[in-house]
């Protein structure tokens, strides 16, 4: 009976454990400063260029002032401009000196086809 | 080692380790992951076939769910009693922690695939350890 009383014990730890486990996997963690900022770029250029898929900051690492552009393989267009549309962009969302890199993610390893230092 | 610790290697601890792997490798950019190690992801989700998606976005869940509910039934085996009520129990909160995401939408992820792997996962947990517990 000791024994089973003991064990009774154990089910309110698995729940509460398996409860932190769920929150720390399940919730998402606000995009705001910076990834805000960031998203937001990579929303306008999405919306205005068919073959761009996404802005994302290059590294993880906090304070990067990297951007990197992913767009589909599509031939004929000026990555150059791109780049420099990207920069007009991030200045507008505040964000300033940005090093750009516009890379072609459909091949590996991955292919940088246009990099730009804003002003 | 004995039925039981064999049972919770495999069903409950092996399960969690896998599904951490999967965020450690494929999904670096979740918070706890970064507190360990802050790098880039190994791929881009506009890469990823149907069934790679399926792997890395539901397969956490997947195993989360399969752990916690063999969690209970392994539980449930060392008492003296059956609780006939349990599999509902577990049922219930496996498919509504993830419908409640669906409610919670702006702090949570939601996708009808999670609750599909959790309802998989509560299945085989289900017939693998219940069921073996029924027989005896």
């Amino acid at each position: 009976m000791k024994k089973n009383k003991h064990s009774i014990l154990l089910l309110p730890i698995i729940v509460l454990l398996y409860a932190a486990l769920y929150i720390a996997t399940s919730y998402d963690v606000p995009c705001e400063g910076d990834c805000e900022k960031v998203s937001k770029v990579g929303e306008v250029l999405r919306n205005s260029k068919s073959y761009v898929y996404g802005a994302n900051r290059c590294t993880y690492l906090q304070g990067s002032d990297t951007l990197c552009i992913y767009v589909q393989d599509t031939t004929g267009i000026d990555w150059n401009h791109l780049a420099d549309t990207t920069c007009l962009i991030a200045q507008e969302n505040g964000l300033l000196q940005q090093k750009i890199f516009v890379i072609k993610n459909s091949t590996f390893p991955n292919d940088t086809v246009a990099r730009k230092i804003c002003p | 080692m004995s039925r039981i610790g064999k049972q919770f290697f495999f069903y409950v601890l092996l399960p969690l380790i896998i599904g951490y792997f999967i965020y450690f490798f494929f999904r670096p950019d979740y918070w706890f992951v970064q507190l360990i190690d802050k790098r880039e992801p190994i791929v881009t989700i506009h890469e990823l076939s149907l069934i790679e998606r399926i792997f890395i976005f539901s397969g956490s869940d997947y195993c989360w769910a399969f752990s916690f509910s063999s969690a209970l039934f392994i539980w449930e085996g060392t008492q003296h009693q059956r609780f006939r009520f349990l599999p509902v129990i577990v049922l219930i909160t496996l498919v509504g922690s993830e419908f409640i995401q669906h409610l919670l939408k702006s702090s949570f992820t939601w996708d009808w695939w999670d609750v599909v792997a959790a309802l998989l996962a509560f299945c085989l947990s289900l017939v693998l350890i219940r069921r073996n517990y029924e027989k005896k």
